[in-house]
């Protein structure tokens, strides 16, 4: 009976101090591995290239300037296509071997992966997975956001359209029949209803995801002669809207405004006529105001060297944030630890409000675990640096202006919205082409 | 109202003459030999890709951009002599001899899905996994303004075109030797080898021409779509809902059911945009409810 009594109090010590005892002896690893899953395969590869290229210039780098602490990064790539089951096994296989996963583009997968992320305890960074599903409000205890809802990416174009072409009095849109292209009409036309009452929405047509045929469609809303057409398409779809709404006519009778229209690359941007409105989806490189940045100018060349491409979509850049967001949190649970190295769950901590440093300025993680990135939209302007269109007249929303603050959804930051509000609106900026 | 169902018709015209091709395909090597492809759909992929990979290099050359008209046609017969004899002959002829004949179709089906799955691996190996565009070739010849709103011209010229292939087709089965013993096969393939015609070369001549069929699909729509991996399979599904509402076999048929299927679809993304990806599949349930052998099947019908 003693030695039980004896048992159960070693027991109970070991379980006091067991954590106590392995904060201490977090041993400092050899290499930091991370995970990084991203679409290699199927219509989704579109991101994935630019995805993989661009984390591992971003890693070299940190390796090369010493690593996280002394500790070079390890990066492995997992692909993401075959479903989210398959993405839920893959993950549950990581956990244990690496110190963080990194990536995601399709919200279904987010989804699938959040509650296991939870249940084993494993740091992850959603890098592209935008859906507003997402975004609960609360924070998970592992789960950091390294872009916003994708409402915010609407509520940006509809504040630019609205500041720069007050004569829009209708709206059509052809957004792909999935999750983000629903959001995108519905928080766009939410938005552009209260900063401009009176205006009126037209036909709202739906085609299925990567379809990449748009003539009916475009056909439909000629007839119709909008003011304005969104077009939430990316990838290959953007594209195929450019190239036969340019060859039926359709940009010379309406304005289209293409928020996620950079993720057709370089492809797009030479298939698309001036005057198109644009979102960069948090993350634009080829902004003409800071291109000629050392660190960007830099990073642009290597990523040319390597590619031969230019990083025209976001995918280059929205990997790099998700990177150096675990890089910052990782210094700064060091640096909490008194310069001992940390647990995960340290490093967890140490993020939210961390500040994160990026080519394109450093933004916060806040307390609902949300980077609260800017934004920037633009209009196509032909170049005679690059054999595609750039951004001009481009106005850069600060993050505040765009998120709901914590705690509260998106949808009802946009429903308060007023026309009041395009007063903060900054003005857009010329650039030299 | 008018203008809108006339733009309505001419887009799902020149839509369906792009699936008509396809499914003509996949009807023929239905006709002779009793094979449902899935593997069609690679066949249509691999003429867009090739396509696309054509304007690249006429572009890097810098040639003319008309020069890819007629390329696109080099490019159907190039694939369908390349890939279709291969495939036929290598993957799935010793499926031919699987008995009994109900087993055999299970085999075929699950063989044409496998050729399916190696050939769109094959295709992300060769063209990598970024899409392709050949858009620019769609402007080069013009648009024209009809009822209020441009047609590309290119779009237009598709819907002639898909009907001088039928027209050739029919000419080929009716006057030509070969035509005729493809016929035979169709009709009986074991009365036709006692005639002394070849049935297996019969088998690799339709399954040659049906890969063609679906690659002159693919090359001619390559500059109104992005060519993207994937594509194969989203028209292998809709061109078995065409060939299933025109009955298996049928070429004229497969004509009809394209077009119906074509305008059906864009006259629903005009006036019911919220049926418009599931309109084809109406249209072949409500056919098949009336008239389960499709439109034009019968219960022991001449297949082609």
């Amino acid at each position: 009976m003693q030695r039980i009594s004896w048992l159960i109090a070693g027991l109970a010590l070991a379980m006091i101090l067991g954590p106590a005892i392995g904060h201490a002896q977090e041993a400092k690893p050899k290499t930091l591995k991370i995970a990084i899953v991203t679409f290699f395969s199927g219509s989704g590869a579109v991101v994935g290239g630019p995805t993989v290229d661009s984390a591992k210039l971003a890693i070299e780098g940190i390796n090369k300037s010493g690593g996280i602490d002394g500790v070079p990064v390890e990066a492995q790539y997992i692909d993401e296509s075959g479903g989210s089951t398959k993405q839920v096994a893959e993950f549950r296989s990581l956990a244990g071997h690496v110190a963080a996963v990194l990536g995601y583009a399709s919200s279904a997968d987010c989804l699938a992966v959040e509650p296991v992320a939870e249940e084993l305890h494993v740091l992850t960074f959603f890098s592209d997975c935008d859906g507003d599903a997402l975004y609960k409000g609360q924070a998970n205890e592992w789960i950091f956001h390294t872009i916003p809802s994708d409402a915010t990416n609407a509520l940006a174009m509809a504040l630019y359209v609205a500041k720069m072409y007050p004569h829009i009095k209708t709206i059509a849109g052809i957004n792909p029949d999935y999750a983000y292209g629903r959001d995108e009409w519905k928080y766009f036309t939410l938005a552009m209803q209260k900063l401009e009452p009176g205006i009126k929405l037209r036909t709202a047509l739906f085609p299925a995801l990567f379809s990449g045929q748009y003539t009916s469609e475009l056909s439909r809303l000629q007839g119709e002669r909008p003011d304005l057409i969104l077009s939430s398409t990316w990838g290959g779809d953007v594209v195929a809207l450019i190239q036969q709404g340019v060859a039926q006519g359709a940009f010379a009778q309406s304005l289209f405004a293409l928020p996620a229209g950079t993720e057709g690359g370089m492809e797009a941007m030479n298939a698309v006529p001036e005057g198109v409105a644009f979102g960069a989806e948090h993350g634009y490189l080829m902004h003409p105001g800071k291109i000629g940045n050392p660190e960007i100018a830099a990073f642009v060349a290597a990523y040319h060297a390597r590619t031969h491409e230019y990083p025209v979509s976001p995918y280059p850049f929205t990997i790099q944030r998700a990177i150096f967001a675990f890089v910052a949190g990782y210094q700064a649970a060091i640096k909490a630890n008194g310069g001992h190295w940390p647990t995960a769950s340290d490093v967890a901590h140490a993020l939210v409000g961390v500040q994160v440093t990026t080519m394109l300025g450093s933004f916060e993680i806040r307390s609902d675990h949300v980077a609260a990135v800017p934004e920037m939209d633009g209009v196509s302007v032909h170049s005679s640096t690059y054999p595609f269109a750039v951004f001009n007249k481009i106005v850069a929303f600060p993050a505040s202006m765009l998120m709901a603050p914590v705690g509260q959804s998106e949808e009802s930051f946009i429903a308060g919205l007023t026309p009041a509000v395009l007063a903060n609106v900054p003005a857009p900026r010329d650039y030299k082409p | 109202m008018l203008d809108q169902l006339v733009s309505a018709t001419i887009n799902g015209l020149t839509s369906g003459a792009t699936l008509f091709l396809v499914a003509l395909g996949l009807s023929l090597i239905f006709g002779v030999l009793r094979v449902l492809n899935c593997a069609h759909g690679s066949f249509y992929a691999i003429g867009a890709f090739m396509a696309a990979v054509v304007w690249a290099l006429l572009r890097a050359a810098g040639l003319p951009g008309y020069l890819i008209y007629p390329g696109l046609v080099v490019i159907a017969i190039a694939v369908g002599i390349v890939v279709g004899p291969v495939v036929e002959r290598f993957l799935l002829h010793w499926s031919f001899s699987v008995e009994p004949l109900s087993r055999r179709e299970v085999v075929q089906l699950l063989a044409t899905f496998a050729v399916f799955l190696i050939l769109e691996d094959g295709q992300k190996l060769v063209f990598g996994t970024q899409p392709y565009y050949s858009g620019a070739a769609l402007g080069l010849l013009g648009a024209t303004r009809i009822a209020g709103i441009l047609h590309t011209n290119y779009q237009l010229l598709l819907v002639p075109l898909a009907g001088i292939v039928l027209w050739l087709l029919r000419l080929f089965l009716s006057r030509t030797r070969s035509g005729r013993c493809l016929v035979a096969v169709a009709e009986d393939a074991e009365v036709s080898a006692t005639m002394g015609i070849r049935v297996t070369r019969m088998q690799t001549l339709s399954f040659t021409l049906g890969a063609a069929l679906a690659a002159l699909g693919g090359a001619l729509a390559s500059p109104a779509i992005g060519v993207t991996i994937g594509i194969g399979a989203d028209m292998v599904v809709l061109s078995f809902a065409v060939v299933a509402t025109a009955g298996l076999g049928q070429i004229e048929g497969t004509a009809v059911a394209s077009i119906l299927i074509g305008v059906a679809h864009s006259l629903t993304v005009f006036f019911l945009p919220i049926l418009d990806t599931v309109s084809p599949y109406l249209i072949m349930l409500l056919v098949l409810i009336v008239r389960p052998m499709g439109l034009f099947g019968m219960q022991r019908q001449r297949s082609i």
